[in-house]
């Protein structure tokens, strides 16, 4: 079994090992760039905060003190990015498309390379952006309650109240404002990944 | 276990999204964007060091001339020329400066 996390950081931090944080991208990279591209809707754009993520996590690896997880203190940084960058009149400019909650204006084309049905997409979208990133980092990446808590810099309760409250939202969307649960699809019960795109809510 | 159905619509999701972007290469633009920090600072460092040391060695012919008659006087029996120590000297820091500037890029990489 190899190192686990703490130690790898030890590891990067006590021979500026460019390897030992090299395990560490390989490790955390695809799940938080899921999580940031649902989060902001834009592939492109998800991905520069990312590596822009990475990039200060190596810059401060010696700042990481170990009480949190790495994946936590990483999320919050990437989640500080992505609020920094929607800041910017610039990132507005950009995210002007993605972020719209217009159903009108969802990128038809994105949704379909991203896996993502438009349902889900138009749902998630029209989430507020704290309900949107403790749903995806609770219900998605499987973080614990009191780690996103961390990572969002919100109380804990405040975080139950987010996921909740973007659950209620969500389920009205997909059923179309009635505020009930949707139906269960094959998908969902055998959680075949492609078998969702576009096609959760038609059958 | 997952509350309702959101919950697994969106680990399904997740999971999906996340599996697909595990092997496209984003460990190497990272890399490649970290390397390219890394040598536009070494290109400061080099370029500081360089500037410096040949400023500071283009000093040394002045303050040897200032220098010369108190040498001549302290070492009488010393006959090398003034031009012949400055450019000893300058010699010296450049290869000095050059010798920092290699340990610092040594231990950045």
């Amino acid at each position: 079994m190899g190192p686990n996390d703490i130690e790898l950081v030890a590891l990067a931090k006590v021979t500026q090992d460019g390897a030992a944080f090299t395990e560490l991208v390989r490790r955390h990279q695809a799940r938080l760039r899921a999580f940031l591209r649902r989060l902001c809707g834009s592939a492109h754009l998800a991905d520069d905060i990312a590596q822009e993520t990475f990039i200060k996590a190596y810059e401060g690896l010696t700042s990481f003190r170990g009480g949190a997880s790495f994946r936590s203190w990483l999320y919050a940084i990437a989640y500080r990015e992505f609020l920094q960058d929607r800041r910017r009149e610039k990132a507005a400019a950009r995210l002007k498309g993605a972020l719209q909650t217009d159903a009108s204006n969802i990128e038809t084309s994105s949704a379909i390379e991203d896996g993502l049905s438009m349902d889900l997409r138009r749902a998630l979208m029209g989430l507020e952006e704290t309900e949107r990133a403790a749903l995806l980092l609770c219900d998605a990446a499987g973080l614990s309650h009191s780690e996103a808590a961390r990572v969002l810099k919100a109380p804990l309760g405040s975080i139950k109240t987010y996921i909740a409250r973007g659950r209620k939202k969500m389920r009205a969307a997909l059923t179309g404002g009635s505020d009930k649960r949707p139906p269960e699809t094959e998908t969902m019960k055998t959680k075949a990944p492609a078998a969702h795109k576009g096609v959760i809510y038609a059958v | 276990m997952p509350s309702d159905n959101i919950e697994m619509l969106l680990q399904a999701d997740f999971d999906d999204l996340a599996g697909r972007l595990e092997n496209d290469r984003f460990e190497k633009r990272l890399q490649f964007r970290l390397a390219a920090r890394s040598r536009a600072r070494l290109g400061v460092i080099g370029l500081a060091g360089g500037l410096g040391a040949a400023f500071a060695a283009s000093q040394f012919a002045d303050l040897g001339r200032l220098a010369a008659p108190y040498l001549a006087k302290a070492l009488p029996s010393y006959t090398v020329s003034i031009d012949t120590a400055t450019q000893l000297s300058a010699a010296v820091v450049l290869a000095a400066a050059v010798i920092t500037t290699a340990l610092v890029l040594r231990q950045d990489t």
